[in-house]
């Protein structure tokens, strides 16, 4: 297995108040990277850090070995690095269709055969279930359905990397199995994956490695079993 | 709605007649038909051409006309120094979009209301022009091109004008071009995310629909043989074919050409009763369309129904 | 010629302070309302012809017409948003802008037009004078002096009732966070009718001013509004300081232009300034965002 993300010494500061600090951890290929940490603990900005939306104030983040902190996110998405958004982010008055047709068309690599971007965004839905839904307007759809497309979206990129914020906030049990489901199948693809995740039994059930944050420090990494058994940990989420 | 859906025959068969009739209609009509017809055309082109930047991307570019009005003093003065109109409009279409890439670096930067604005403002600042510039554009006074009936000559070529930006519209909607448009009209954010070149799109937007804008103010110009900063920048050329596009139903594709036809023939038979407050009617009918149809005539439901039941096909009405 | 540099800046500096006193209003109703009013120059034309016909006919001198204007204008802008921005201020954003234009410019064109139809002539300005101030040897207007002193004050008032009062503190709620504001139970609607009557009785006021200085046309108001858009731009949006620093800049400026290059130009200034700001720096020279 080999690097596939490495963020070092990430730190961001918005109008003085830090956001991240210091933050360095490496995502192996293949795994299934959980970020969890209480509320306002810079997991999102972590992940706009990553796919380029947000600049880190200092530190790289590499991808593969490149350095990837500083390029356009659109850059970074051809590279391979698509997400979700929270709250969900579809094009809300286009189809379904089109929706993730935009990712097929404008987020793959552009050496790859650019002919076939409707099949392939066809193949996106067939994936997360929502094919017979294409036709239909993407603010129609249910908020799980809506997540789906957005991992659709993401998916017809053609990613090494899918950085899913929260797919599971909002979802019935129901939901939430299948939803889960679709999270494994994507890691069958051999697609590298983070997640953050506020429900702590999904993380622990699903996640190789978990990077905890908190106040927008690392606080421990490891397994779950090591992260869970940590007293740090238990003191930033009890105390 | 992407590309690959052949147009159908009776699409073809449509368009034909379409075509067929306003080929043979200098034979038949007055020229008082003909002139207005020429005005419909004129105002098709506009509000067709607007929309591909206000209705695909979004962007309400209220300085349109400044493309309009550019093209036109660009093919008058460029007549009167002796070049035949050919020519003329030929240099007046480059050097209108020229100014449109030119333009378009700031204004990418703008977004919603700041648009609007910005776009707005560049009208005004033509208008400043036209007037200033005397050794150029004769001031407030304006300028007249050797003069000539071309009543039926500039009629043809209007129609076409109308016709071909309808196509342009058309084939831009179905192609990734216009998917990225209206990617960028939804979220430009998370466009830009998903790898499309916003900035450039957006530029690519702006400079393709002052084309047709400045081919027509240019026709214009010919045909009127006099222009004025009030007649090709004023308020009512400016925001009337918005009006129209807006009245009709932004963003769709029936929308611009339901709302030109519309208003004309009310124009025809309100505005020439009334010598007055043609302006004031405008708003009124901003003020109408703002507060109650917002989508426009197209995407109200007896429209709707109506057209479904003539048989047209419900991909004019997205 | 130090003379005429200085008779210059006083003329820019009032100006600027018309500009200001009426792109303040515009600035705290588009923070709160979040809707671009481009039928807020009418108010000041409007404000102007009523002062005009208050002078004329009855004698009442500008200052007292504009202290009568700002209640007038209050309930008159308060109306405005009730009936016509009240509908589709809760519109999705983009169909609200899409709205707010074709409202807002329509109402424009209407009252414009209207205007121009029932007021057949320009309004040249108002014969009403008072005698001249001499400081250091310069001579000044004392009407302008007087003009640019109310206008310190309105600022002023208006800068304390933001700060101070429940309602003021409601509308700086709602501009930084109209969802908070709601959850806390700030009524927007009201609040946001109010404030906009507040934005309107500045630009009446300042349309007081303006016709003591300058010819007042039914047409102006287009031209107007996008001038406070730019004040707006320039001073940052919900900035009063910004709003006031944003108008000195440009009535110094046109003035300026108008001396060097000569005044038919001084129309493209506002425009030009408006460019700049928004390729260097988006987000105005004085605002926080």
């Amino acid at each position: 297995m080999s690097v596939m993300l490495e963020c070092k010494s990430l730190s961001v500061r918005f109008d003085g108040l830090a956001a991240l600090s210091d933050v360095t951890f490496r995502v192996q290929e293949g795994d299934l990277f959980g970020v969890i940490g209480p509320n306002g603990a810079g997991k999102t900005t972590l992940f706009n850090v990553i796919s380029g939306t947000l600049r880190p104030t200092s530190g790289e983040v590499y991808f593969q070995g490149r350095r990837i902190s500083g390029l356009a996110p659109g850059r970074i998405c051809r590279l391979g690095i698509a997400g979700t958004f929270q709250p969900v982010r579809p094009f809300a008055s286009l189809s379904v269709f089109e929706n993730v047709l935009v990712g097929a068309c404008f987020g793959r690599d552009r050496r790859g055969a650019s002919k076939d971007s409707e099949r392939h965004a066809h193949e996106a839905l067939r994936f997360v279930g929502l094919e017979s839904k294409a036709d239909r307007i993407a603010q129609d759809l249910t908020p799980a359905e809506k997540k789906r497309l957005e991992i659709a979206r993401a998916l017809a990129t053609d990613p090494q990397v899918i950085l899913l914020d929260e797919v599971l906030s909002g979802l019935t049990q129901v939901e939430t199995t299948e939803i889960l489901a679709l999270v494994r199948r994507i890691q069958d693809k051999g697609i590298t994956a983070m997640l953050i995740e506020h429900v702590m039994r999904v993380v622990m059930e699903l996640c190789g490695t978990v990077l905890v944050l908190h106040h927008g420090a690392r606080l421990a990494q490891g397994t779950p079993q090591e992260v869970m058994n940590n007293p740090e940990v238990i003191e930033a989420y009890l105390g | 709605m992407m590309a690959g859906r052949r147009p159908s025959v009776s699409f073809s068969v449509a368009v034909f007649a379409v075509a067929a009739v306003f080929a043979v209609l200098p034979a038949m009509t007055v020229s008082y038909g003909l002139v207005w017809l020429f005005l419909v055309a004129v105002y098709l082109t506009l509000a067709v051409s607007y929309d591909i930047v206000g209705g695909t991307m979004g962007h309400m570019n209220l300085g349109h006309a400044s493309f309009f009005g550019l093209g036109a003093y660009s093919t008058v003065i460029l007549m009167n120094q002796g070049l035949s109109f050919w020519a003329a409009v030929a240099l007046a279409v480059p050097v209108t979009v020229l100014f449109a890439a030119l333009i378009s670096y700031p204004f990418t930067r703008l977004t919603g209301a700041y648009f609007a604005l910005g776009t707005f403002g560049l009208i005004s600042l033509m208008n400043v022009l036209a007037h200033n510039l005397r050794d150029l554009t004769g001031g407030s006074g304006g300028i007249s091109t050797p003069p000539g009936d071309r009543t039926v000559e500039a009629y043809y070529l209007a129609v076409i004008a109308a016709g071909a930006t309808i196509a342009l519209s058309r084939s831009i909607a179905r192609s990734r071009f216009g998917l990225a448009l209206r990617s960028i009209r939804e979220d430009a954010d998370t466009a830009r995310a998903f790898g499309v070149p916003v900035d450039l799109y957006k530029c690519g937007a702006l400079v393709i629909s002052s084309a047709p804008a400045a081919f027509i103010g240019g026709v214009y110009a010919w045909k009127a043989t006099y222009i004025s900063p009030s007649s090709v920048f004023g308020l009512e050329i400016a925001l009337s074919p918005i009006v129209m596009t807006m009245l009709g139903g932004s963003g769709t594709a029936a929308g611009p050409i339901v709302g030109v036809v519309f208003l004309t023939i009310a124009q025809e038979l309100l505005w020439t009763r009334i010598p007055y407050l043609h302006l004031a009617m405008y708003g009124v009918i901003m003020v109408i369309i703002g507060l109650l149809m917002p989508g426009g005539i197209v995407r109200s439901r007896w429209f709707r129904r109506v057209m479904t039941r003539m048989g047209m096909s419900s991909r004019w009405m997205d | 010629m130090p003379s005429e540099i200085i008779q210059l800046t006083v003329g820019g500096i009032l100006l600027g302070g018309i500009y200001g006193l009426a792109a303040m209003g515009l600035s705290v109703s588009f923070g709160v309302l979040r809707i671009l009013n481009l039928a807020h120059g009418e108010f000041l034309m409007v404000g102007s012809l009523i002062t005009y016909a208050l002078f004329v006919s009855l004698g009442v001198n500008p200052f007292l017409g504009a202290l009568l204007l700002i209640p007038i204008f209050i309930l008159l802008g308060a109306g405005f948003y009730w009936v016509l921005l009240k509908p589709i201020a809760r519109k999705p954003a983009r169909d609200m802008l899409t709205a707010s234009v074709l409202v807002t410019l329509g109402i424009a064109l209407a009252v414009e037009d209207l205007t121009a139809f029932l007021w057949e002539r320009p309004v040249t300005g108002i014969a009403y004078s008072l005698p001249p101030l001499e400081i250091g040897g310069v001579v000044v207007s004392s009407v302008r002096v007087l003009i640019l002193i109310f206008i310190c004050c309105m600022a002023a008032a208006f800068h304390v009732f933001l700060r101070t009062t429940f309602a003021g503190k409601a509308v700086r709620a709602i501009t930084q966070c109209r969802d908070g504001a709601e959850i806390v139970g700030v009524d927007i609607a009201r609040i946001a009718a109010w404030t906009f009557g507040l934005g309107a009785a500045a630009a009446g006021a300042a349309g007081a001013f303006y016709v003591t200085l300058f010819t007042v046309t039914p047409a102006m108001g287009i031209p107007l509004t996008v001038k406070y858009m730019c004040v707006v731009v320039l001073g940052g949006l919900g900035s009063l300081i910004g709003s006031v620093l944003g108008g000195l800049i440009l009535g110094l400026s046109e003035a300026a232009a108008a001396y060097w290059i000569g005044p038919e130009w001084s129309p493209c200034v506002a425009f030009l300034l408006l460019i700049v700001i928004l390729i260097a720096k988006p987000e105005g020279f004085f605002g926080s965002r």
